[in-house]
């Protein structure tokens, strides 16, 4: 295991404590959209460098700084800072960059499960879960970057558990 | 069609009442408006031939509304209700009773002269999947429930609740009155003011036009003489008293049609609410479907002990809805013994809430402070008035940032989460622990500076948020809820909630 993964906001002594990191293949992903969101910011900005009474290179000088940000820097942070853990009849999703999240579910506490593979992420060979509790706002976590074989395995412990349950 | 012996028939099939035809029709009839208007303009005064124009759409009105009813059956079976409707495309949809999470009974103004109500059943799944009887005889709909509630899951959750109806609280006309008098409405008041202005003519010449006043004021020396300045003022002071009465009467007559005979009442299957001057709601929370309360006041209201108690509760996008009001208007202590009643901690005068960082409410101001007076300085050079605006939205932020933290509290008791928030709205959330479904810790960049986060707790319907937290203590009261609530299913939630407090304390 990764021992840096522990310290996304909090440490804990159970299993669910032990963080595991997401599918090296999301990190490709990651660089990709970085690189289309720099490229873009850095286009506007030589758009806008056309029309602003402005010497040409300082919008552009301006939009390189966040755009190196967005190309190099946040890819790898985000993707360092992804992780996730299935024990102790509880899933937890962790993730951000300047703004950080943890989140717990229940088991016992899942309406439904869905597995996405959209076609980016198709292309690295990744698949999303999300688990659906009761209610409206913010009811569902979304686990990224997962190879479709082990978010069919994790579906599977859910269910099981679910199944088990109410039995 | 309603025979009472033929009420309780399973597998018959049934029809909605015929009396509701002419609803249908009634209701309709504004949809028929525009058709009606072309036609006339079309005829250009022939008068038989307009009048047979509008016999013609009334009838073909009327025929779709009967052609409608007698396309509709509904079937009660022994364990689920049928619905069939369509007339080209022919729907059945077979609701089981133990998916139905609540029966709820609607009655519109005409529905109320007629004696007939709209029935609606929540499967307490999505919006989508609830299904409508309108209208069926009131009698009738009450039996409906009754029927479903008797076999549905609803029944099962219900054994705690002490038998017979009994009055919880009551608002008569004279609290709904008092209540109208708060719900003063500030954005009449500000309407009335600009019809006012626009209609001035009504009023003394140009009272509201500042130099007016001015140069009364300057003359006042010829015209203090004459009588005709006070005369002015006094007809200008009474159109203000004359606007603010209409701001106060339209909250009035808001509070008035709103909760006419409120009424809260123990029953068999729960609390029971019913209230509405023209449109009578009628709407029934078994125990173990409620898992949140949140007292509600403002900063008037809350001097003189006012407060609203709002529910929350399981599942049901529908009429049930997911929030109930269950006192509008009420004093401390009725609302302590209805909280009392559905096994919620009633708040305790001090309850020991935590504060927010403080250090955080300040990076925070400073942050936007900053932001606005590094734009004060720059828009200097286009004009200061642009400066001194800035001035004023910097200080307008520290005033809400200042009151907000102030208001902002946290505490937790033995079986719920309790959030304080708001200045104007003021709220106070008292949320089950068990009926929390996930728990998110996030932070940004000026929280991790102080080693806070914020704690947000997702139940059914609501979130209870307990922000700039220490990250150490949101760890333990997180850690403790889900120790609590990992082992229990989802399945069995409402029988854990609907059990007495006693039992749960056990446990």
């Amino acid at each position: 295991m990764h021992p840096q993964r522990g310290q996304a906001i909090t440490a804990r002594v159970d299993a669910i404590a032990d963080l595991l990191p997401l599918d090296p293949a999301y990190r490709s992903l990651l660089l990709a959209r970085g690189a289309i969101k720099g490229g873009l910011l850095v286009l506007l900005a030589t758009i806008g460098s056309a029309f602003l009474p402005l010497p040409w290179w300082l919008p552009i000088g301006l939009a390189l700084v966040p755009a190196v940000w967005l190309v190099l820097v946040a890819p790898i942070r985000a993707y360092r800072r992804a992780a996730y853990a299935c024990a102790d009849a509880q899933l937890r999703v962790v993730g951000g960059v300047l703004f950080r999240h943890d989140t717990i579910v229940p088991f016992g506490r899942v309406q439904h499960i869905d597995i996405d593979q959209g076609p980016v992420m198709q292309m690295f060979g990744l698949a999303a879960l999300t688990v659906h509790t009761a209610g409206e706002h913010g009811a569902s976590v979304t686990l990224p970057g997962l190879a479709p074989a082990r978010a069919e395995e994790l579906r599977q412990t859910i269910r099981a558990h679910i199944r088990q349950a109410e039995g | 069609m309603s025979d009472p012996a033929d009420a309780g028939a399973v597998g018959t099939p049934r029809r909605l009442s015929p009396l509701g035809i002419l609803l249908h029709s009634l209701t309709s009839a504004p949809q028929l408006i525009v058709p009606a208007l072309a036609g006339l303009w079309s005829m250009k005064g022939n008068a038989i031939g307009t009048s047979l124009f509008l016999l013609f759409l009334a009838a073909v009105s009327v025929g779709i509304a009967v052609v409608r009813w007698s396309a509709f059956r509904y079937t009660v079976e022994r364990d689920e209700i049928r619905i069939e409707q369509g007339i080209l495309h022919r729907q059945t949809r077979a609701i089981p009773f133990d998916r139905i999470v609540d029966v709820g009974i609607e009655q519109q103004a005409l529905a109320r002269i007629a004696g007939l109500a709209e029935v609606t059943f929540d499967s307490g799944g999505g919006a989508g999947e609830e299904a409508k009887l309108r209208y069926v005889p009131l009698a009738e709909a009450h039996d409906l429930r009754q029927l479903v509630r008797g076999r549905g899951s609803v029944a099962a959750s219900s054994e705690a609740a002490p038998e017979g109806p009994d009055l919880l609280f009551a608002m008569g006309p004279r609290r709904i009155v008092t209540m109208g008098f708060y719900s003063f409405s500030l954005v009449v008041f500000a309407i009335a003011l600009a019809v006012a202005r626009r209609l001035d003519f009504l009023l003394p010449d140009a009272w509201f036009d500042p130099d007016t006043w001015w140069t009364s004021v300057k003359h006042g020396g010829e015209s203090l003489g004459s009588l005709g300045l006070w005369v002015e003022v006094l007809a200008g002071l009474a159109a203000l008293a004359a606007l603010a009465a209409l701001g106060v009467l339209s909250g009035v007559i808001r509070a008035v049609t709103a909760w006419w005979d409120f009424r809260l009442e123990r029953t068999i299957k729960g609390l029971r609410v019913r209230f509405g001057l023209l449109t009578r709601r009628d709407v029934t929370v078994p125990p173990g479907r409620v898992l949140a309360a949140a007292l509600q006041t403002g900063p008037i209201r809350s001097r003189r002990g006012w407060q609203a108690l709002q529910l929350v509760s399981l599942g049901g996008n529908g009429e049930a809805g997911a929030h109930i009001t269950a006192a509008p208007f009420a004093r401390a202590d009725e609302i302590a013994a209805i909280m009392d009643e559905l096994n919620l901690v009633p708040p305790e005068r001090d309850l020991p809430f935590g504060r927010a960082s403080a250090a955080v409410a300040r990076d925070r101001f400073l942050l936007g402070a900053g932001l606005l007076g590094g734009l004060a300085v720059a828009g200097w050079w286009i004009s200061p008035l642009i400066s001194l605006a800035l001035v004023f939205m910097a200080a307008g932020h520290g005033l809400r940032t200042w009151l907000h933290w102030r208001r902002r509290g946290r505490a937790v008791s033995a079986g719920q989460i309790v959030t304080r928030a708001g200045w104007r709205r003021r709220q106070i959330l008292f949320a089950r622990k068990d009926a929390v479904q996930l728990v998110t810790l996030t932070s940004g960049p000026v929280q991790r500076r102080h080693a806070v986060a914020t704690l947000v707790f997702g139940l059914p319907s609501v979130t209870a948020a307990f922000e700039d937290i220490p990250v150490a203590e949101a760890e333990a009261i997180r850690d403790a809820v889900l120790r609590r609530i990992v082992p229990v299913d989802y399945a069995h939630l409402a029988a854990l909630l609907a059990a007495p407090r006693e039992k749960r304390a056990e446990a």
